[in-house]
């Protein structure tokens, strides 16, 4: 980039860090960041709603884990959250949105004292009609990583049911489990492509997390990273171009950081380039920025960087 | 900032009460802190140690040795973990690639990786931890070993240190202002019960420790000086009064000569907290924002920057918990290290890169003020994980071979102490207990078999020389 070009950036980035205090110029690679809640509490797995206005994630409060919505345009304050799961002593996190916006599916911690039993639960957006989809395995099972395919028919996820991490589908209300991966190593964190032709997911099974890419049906299982740090989170941007996902690979100061890569292997990039940790990376809806969990600010909040 | 009221109301000494409850020295306060002061002055046994203060960092619910300082590459996928080794500071020493910045600082601290107790139950198994001794803990279903609780590694440090000394380079408070044995973190459980051997056992409870607790959106708080805010003021002289009369026959029963001299206690820890330079130990809002950072802004680093504090204001004893209870938060704790499901999850999500950040700062910040050789940092939990996978992704306790990590306080740094087998199930060479880590910080504090016997502490474990 020549000078004019990035003093010009730098000069629009001050002044909306100026006017907004939440705004600013990445100093390297000119993205802009913006710095969507304030509050600190440790939040995870933000999710755009596919209409954009709003974003689902998970909050820590008080000892209790919730799920709350807000508008991206917001103050980001707790104050402009929507609680749309009641914050009580089961934990509830990781929502993933229908693609018509309409309902949420998400983990619930059904608690046995102070054991717990992962669920997958779906409720409508607004947090009413919230019930278990994915009936108990004849074990106890942990189910965990609910992400809606994009025709809205099936959901994958990954359970231990079989007495190890797999990938799983299921349709959509919860029936008609088919397992999708098998192997002894650890896979999760299963994203659509837009198409809903394939599935990319964090693996164990190259000897370390990487992020791997499968058919939807669980075939053609091939890598997409290959590096010895951690990659993992995998979340395939709508547009069906890149894949971010979170990644150790420059962590010798113990950051992460997010990535993008395209779904064909080339043009790796990392995003974020801050010594802080940031990871739990969201795709908007079109494509166009990532929001993503960071401590830059010295706790836990959510920001958006534009590509 | 100390906090624990809200209210702003002056008292007739000219502290407000907002003050006055936020440092806390009312009520419980009144009634066993100054024992705690008057106590140790009677009994107390200075000595010429080679260290001036502890750290424990207690990393309660038991962390995956495989997962953190002994990993298992080329065990089979069912036992290894989905993450590698990364290279240190020391050749031929790997630690899991989660802990970059430890990697980088290896030849500050040592490593244990044949640890083993007879207990995989978390209250037992704490309890041995924290006294080297299963006597009189109590397990998940509340039967209780026989014995004494013996008094924890702090509390025998305590009472054989004395009175802070009275010099030293602290700029943070005035020597000889707080007590003896202090704790970051809430009180230990294991479910809704509190586990027994985080306090004085026979020693008495005088010898427990002072609590602190630390949470990122209130600050520093000591919890059990809480005071309703609807107490007056002027209601303590009135306890004090009290506690003088209580305490007077009590005196003459017992230690009549020496108490005599100790009139100055009560007025000690009346005003422990509310003095300009101690109070000042707790106001964390006073240290730079870069060593805030550098220590992580969530309640474990903050609390691990406390604990420097005190070690700068010469407290001998600090303990740091991770957290009060086992469990993590989606298990209704509060982010303990007991991952029977999620374990993979959540270590990388928040444990790994936490543990990581503080422990490197604490290390790294004691080593730069110059304080790092006169004080003994120990990481350290009630046992390991089970190396194989259970079927939750999640590992299950394993008290049979674990890890711990020294640093400082004379600890020899590079090296590795004791192995595991194959798979990290059992001790291979040089097993240990926690016995063996109490009594070697007794000895680099100075405590005496003779001393412990002379308090009638039955001596518990070996010296680890190969530390040093």
């Amino acid at each position: 980039m020549d000078r004019v070009p990035r003093l010009l950036i730098l000069t629009a980035g001050l002044c909306s860090l100026a006017i907004f205090n939440v705004a600013s110029i990445h100093p390297f690679n000119g993205s802009t960041v913006q710095r969507l809640t304030t509050d600190g509490n440790q939040k995870q797995h933000p999710a755009w709603s596919p209409d954009g206005k709003l974003i689902a994630f998970t909050v820590y409060l008080k000892g209790k884990v919730g799920l709350v919505q807000m508008s991206p345009g917001a103050s980001g304050e707790p104050s402009d959250w929507k609680h749309i799961t009641p914050l009580d002593e089961n934990p509830e996190y990781e929502p993933s949105w229908s693609p018509d916006g309409k309902r949420i599916v998400f983990v619930h911690v059904s608690l046995s004292g102070t054991d717990g039993q992962l669920e997958i639960h779906a409720m409508n957006a607004d947090g009413s009609d919230s019930k278990r989809i994915v009936a108990p395995a004849k074990r106890p099972a942990q189910d965990e990583h609910p992400s809606w395919s994009p025709d809205g028919k099936t959901i994958a996820f990954t359970t231990t049911r079989d007495g190890n991490q797999e990938i799983y589908l299921c349709d959509a209300d919860g029936s008609n489990l088919r397992r999708i991966t098998t192997h002894n190593g650890i896979d999760s964190h299963p994203t659509w492509s837009p198409d809903g032709k394939q599935i990319a997911f964090t693996s164990s099974r190259f000897g370390n997390m990487e992020i791997c890419v499968m058919a939807a049906d669980g075939s053609n299982i091939g890598r997409l990273t290959n590096h010895p740090a951690m990659d993992y989170q995998p979340r395939w941007s709508p547009d069906g171009k890149w894949i971010a996902f979170t990644s150790t690979r420059d962590g010798e100061s113990g950051s992460y950081e997010i990535y993008i890569i395209r779904t064909d292997g080339t043009g790796l990039r990392n995003l974020t380039e801050h010594p802080a940790i940031d990871k739990d990376p969201a795709w908007s809806p079109d494509s166009s920025r990532v929001t993503f969990v960071s401590s830059r600010d010295g706790r836990s909040d959510l920001y958006s960087i534009d590509l | 900032m100390l906090r624990i009221g809200r209210t702003s109301q002056r008292c007739c000494q000219g502290t407000s009460r907002r003050e006055f409850l936020q440092a806390g020295a009312l009520g419980v306060l009144g009634l066993t802190w100054a024992d705690l002061l008057r106590l140790r002055a009677l009994g107390a046994a200075v000595s010429d140690s080679p260290i001036r203060s502890v750290v424990v960092l207690w990393l309660w619910g038991g962390p995956s040795h495989l997962d953190t300082f002994d990993m298992k590459p080329a065990a089979p996928d069912e036992y290894r973990g989905p993450w590698t080794p990364t290279r240190t500071s020391v050749p031929g020493i790997h630690i899991c690639e989660l802990l970059p910045r430890l990697a980088k600082i290896t030849h500050k601290y040592s490593i244990i990786r044949s640890l083993h107790c007879s207990s995989n139950d978390h209250g037992v198994a704490g309890t041995i931890g924290l006294t080297g001794s299963m006597a009189g803990s109590v397990n998940l279903g509340g039967g209780v070993a026989a014995g004494a609780v013996r008094p924890c590694t702090g509390s025998i440090v305590a009472r054989f240190r004395g009175p802070a000394p009275t010099t030293g380079s602290s700029s943070v408070a005035a020597p000889g202002r707080l007590p003896n044995f202090m704790v970051v973190g809430g009180r230990l459980h294991q479910g809704k019960k509190p586990i027994t051997g985080e306090g004085g056992g026979k020693l008495g409870a005088v010898y427990d420790p002072f609590r602190l607790e630390y949470d990122p959106d209130d600050g520093a708080k000591a919890p059990s000086l809480a005071l309703a805010e609807e107490l007056p003021v002027a209601r303590l002289e009135d306890r004090r009064s009290l506690l003088r009369s209580i305490d007077a026959a009590e005196r003459r029963l017992d230690e009549r000569q020496a108490v005599r001299s100790l009139g100055g206690f009560y007025d000690q820890a009346f005003s422990l907290l509310t003095a300009g330079p101690a109070k000042k130990v707790f106001n964390l809002s006073s240290e730079p924002d870069a060593v805030r950072d550098r220590y992580g802004r969530f309640r474990f680093g903050q609390s691990c920057l406390l604990a420097r504090r005190l070690v700068e204001a010469a407290v001998p004893f600090v303990q740091v918990n991770w957290s009060a209870h086992v469990e993590a938060e989606e298990d209704s704790g509060d982010g303990g290290w007991d991952m029977h499901y999620r374990n993979f999850e959540v270590l990388q999500d928040r444990h790994l890169w936490m543990l990581d950040q503080t422990l490197t700062a604490l290390i790294d910040d004691l080593d730069s003020r110059g304080l790092l050789s006169s004080t003994l940092i120990l990481a350290m939990g009630e046992f390991g994980r089970t190396p194989k996978i259970n079927p939750h992704a999640g590992r299950d306790h394993w008290e049979k071979c674990y890890s711990a990590l020294l640093a400082g306080g004379g600890v020899a740094g590079g090296r590795v102490i004791g192995s595991s087998d194959a798979l990290g199930q059992h001790p291979l060479e040089r097993p240990l207990t926690p016995a063996d880590v109490g009594a070697t910080i007794l000895d680099r504090v100075g405590v005496s078999v003779a001393q412990l016997q002379q308090f009638d502490v039955q001596p518990e474990g070996n010296v680890i020389h190969e530390l040093f």
